[in-house]
């Protein structure tokens, strides 16, 4: 079982979306995900991910495999790779989010995070709200007591557009 | 800016509402300023207080920290702690005053800490009392509170 010659043929894995379509994908592009890793290790072949949906997943796996080759000579092709990667709505970028987290990719997670805060950064309160489908429980007294207790970062003039 | 959009459709969306510790994880990416703005979203939305003292590494060999506007890169794992505990001194370039209202909801974050430094780079609007109460509240050991710049700070 320890032989890993390179005649070896390379050794693959199911994985298989919440919407139940599976995907094949080398397991040396898959371990790239933490939760995939532990469970290659206990002897899976076959991997089930009742939190991750396909549509989500096909990117992912683009993502996996994009980043299983990267090298010296193609960092700029990667960076252009996930600037589109990541060049999508918001209702996507949270689907992303969650697979990664489940998924435990820590520099797509990484990568995700800094982008959705980017932008969402120079937004109001209410459009934030709005683009993560938030219900406002501060009743107005309450939040004008918070605004005038941060009347400093309530000055001057926010984006309130939902993309 | 009146009336009410239609949003309430997207609701559908199966995965429109983030998990709250993604959702931290997230605003914990904000500058403090951005941060505290978005401490109005929700009365359970994480907002950076919530990130700095819920979050993060454990320091357990870490003696002093400089922070800028409290910014600060999260390690990406699942614990997604910050334990400032052990922390002797820190030096602040920026701050901001946690209300009142949250601090009832919080634990202190730096409760080992006894020195704090603070580096105003930014005129600010809080008064010298707010910024001591505040701090003495985020560490209430403390021994040496040290303010460079204070004259930036409202009297």
């Amino acid at each position: 079982m320890a032989s890993t010659t390179e005649t070896k043929q390379k050794k693959m894995l199911i994985l298989k979306s919440a919407d139940n379509d599976e995907f094949e994908i080398e397991e040396s592009v898959g371990v790239q995900s933490e939760t995939i890793k532990n469970l290659v290790e206990d002897g899976f072949t076959f991997v089930p991910l009742p939190n991750v949906y396909t549509k989500a997943l096909i990117k992912i796996i683009d993502y996996l495999k994009k980043h299983a080759n990267k090298t010296d000579s193609n960092d700029e092709e990667i960076k252009t790779f996930d600037k589109d990667f990541v060049n999508t709505t918001f209702d996507d970028l949270f689907e992303l989010v969650s697979a990664a987290n489940y998924l435990h990719i820590s520099c797509l997670m990484n990568m995700l995070c800094q982008t959705i805060a980017d932008r969402i950064k120079d937004k109001s309160p209410e459009a934030v709200r709005k683009i993560f489908h938030i219900n406002c429980d501060y009743t107005p007294e309450e939040e004008a007591k918070i605004r005038k207790a941060n009347a400093q970062a309530f000055e001057g003039q926010f984006d309130e557009s939902l993309d | 800016m009146e009336g009410k959009s239609d949003i309430d459709a997207a609701a559908d969306n199966r995965i429109s509402k983030l998990p709250e510790p993604i959702l931290q994880h997230i605003l914990s990416y904000l500058h403090a300023e951005d941060a505290a703005r978005m401490s109005t979203l929700s009365k359970k939305a994480p907002s950076k207080y919530n990130s700095l003292t819920g979050a993060i590494f454990a320091a357990k060999a870490l003696n002093v920290l400089n922070l800028d506007g409290f910014k600060i890169e999260m390690p990406c794992d699942d614990a997604g702690i910050i334990k400032f505990s052990s922390l002797r001194e820190l030096h602040l370039c920026d701050v901001i005053v946690i209300s009142k209202d949250l601090r009832e909801n919080l634990l202190p974050p730096l409760y080992g800490t006894n020195v704090l430094q603070v580096n105003l780079q930014k005129r600010s609007n809080y008064s010298v009392v707010d910024v001591i109460d505040s701090m003495l509240w985020i560490s209430p050991q403390l021994d040496t509170l040290i303010f460079t710049q204070a004259p930036r700070l409202k009297t």
